[in-house]
């Protein structure tokens, strides 16, 4: 029995070893699922989807900045920022696998009509808004270049959590978690990932239930702790939906603020620095 | 009919439930510009918060543009208005559309649901209305 300690968190797994460990957690990832593979593969390429993301961004801005400057017409360049954006979201949405891009694309076309996101159907959306007709290049470009500051500072920073929020995500992951994942910021990827254990697992007294009994007794709240509680719940089976991840998470929330629930659960005071340490 | 409208002094707010608002400018306390969503998700919207004293106006773009383009052409509410972004639409507002969800709804909320959209808000300070509305 070792004891995998990561951010104050302690977790006993049957293994003589921290890299066996995760690896037997990893086996039994692939074994819950059947796609084990796949969502590990997901969970590891998402840090490098939300770089290359901020990458294809910047780029595009550069290039807008450079066609204005070759004296195109305001509805040459936006016609171009729309389908050039349009080709970016597309890409990602690829990266994410074939199930999310489907939806999304869905999602594009109940939006915008058939066709999806393309100039002609933004360029329509705005003139039934009542947006004058020689303004609407203007106001696509404005569009096209709209600020996501949030997912380019996340791709930097949240990297390394991500990748431990990746492993949580693999025991019970399916492709709508991925994009979920892509714009969560930093400071929300923990909350992400019990609202997506809790709605995914589709299993039981499943991911949602698993970790609420973690939280409960004090087990392990996030890291690996997460991940394996997630494997435990997850096996078992169940109903218990999003609602329960989202519980979970304000049950920690509220654990965190507030000393006198972990008192009366039988935790030592709380302590960021000691946050969810296990129980003796 | 429901929208936005705005007088000298005064804004209100009908909704298409017959239940209207007016408040006096005075007791406006910001504007929020949000930007919702990611064009990847295809979840992107812009949707405008209206704080005042004692209760929120949710005015989304989608429905309200030529409204809110009037009233936020207007001189007294140019140094109020904050543009921020939420990047990651949570959960509540996904599955509910609590306050906002993937496209908000016109709607007049207490002033105490603004501490659940808050903590969600990036301020992006570099930001003008004019540069994304």
């Amino acid at each position: 029995m070792d004891y995998i300690e990561e951010q104050g968190m302690c977790l006993p797994l049957p293994t003589p070893s921290a890299d066996e460990g995760i690896e037997f957690l990893e086996n039994i990832a692939a074994g819950n699922l059947g796609a084990g593979l796949r969502i590990t593969s997901q969970g590891k390429s998402i840090p490098q989807i939300r770089a290359e993301y901020k990458f294809l961004i910047e780029r595009f801005e550069q290039d807008l900045i450079n066609k204005k400057a070759m004296g195109l017409s305001p509805k040459e360049i936006a016609r171009w920022a729309v389908n050039e954006r349009t080709s970016i979201a597309k890409l990602m949405r690829r990266k994410q696998g074939l199930e999310a891009k489907i939806i999304l694309d869905l999602r594009d076309v109940n939006k915008y009509g058939l066709g999806g996101r393309s100039y002609e159907n933004l360029e329509k959306r705005l003139i039934t808004k009542g947006v004058a007709a020689s303004e609407v290049p203007n106001e696509l470009m404005k569009g096209a270049v709209k600020p996501n500051k949030a997912v380019s500072d996340a791709a930097i920073k949240g990297a390394a959590f991500l990748q431990n929020g990746g492993r949580a995500v693999i025991v019970i992951s399916i492709s709508a978690t991925a994009y979920t994942l892509l714009t969560a910021p930093e400071n929300k990827l923990e909350q992400v990932i019990y609202e997506e254990i809790g709605g995914v697992a589709g299993g039981a007294v499943g991911g949602g239930l698993g970790v609420g009994l973690c939280v409960a007794f004090g087990i392990a709240t996030s890291g690996w702790g997460l991940l394996a509680c997630g494997v435990v719940g997850g096996g078992a089976g169940g109903l218990l939906g999003a609602e329960a991840g989202s519980k979970v998470y304000l049950v920690k929330d509220e654990y965190m603020r507030n000393s006198a629930i972990v008192n009366n659960g039988g935790f030592e005071e709380y302590n960021p620095s000691k946050f969810m340490r296990a129980l003796p | 009919m429901e929208g936005l409208s705005s007088s000298k002094d005064a804004l209100t707010l009908h909704l298409s439930s017959g239940k209207a608002s007016h408040q006096e400018i005075a007791n406006l306390e910001n504007i929020y510009c949000l930007l919702v969503g990611s064009d990847v998700q295809s979840n992107d919207s812009i949707c405008f918060i209206f704080k005042f004293k004692n209760e929120l106006w949710v005015v989304p773009e989608s429905s309200q543009y030529r409204s809110l383009k009037e009233v936020l052409a207007k001189e007294p509410y140019n140094g109020m208005v904050v543009v921020a972004q939420v990047d990651y639409l949570p959960f509540t507002w996904r599955r509910n559309k609590f306050l906002l969800g993937m496209e908000g709804n016109l709607a007049i909320k207490d002033i105490s649901k603004f501490s659940e959209i808050e903590d969600e808000l990036t301020i992006l300070n570099d930001c003008s209305l004019d540069s994304v509305f």
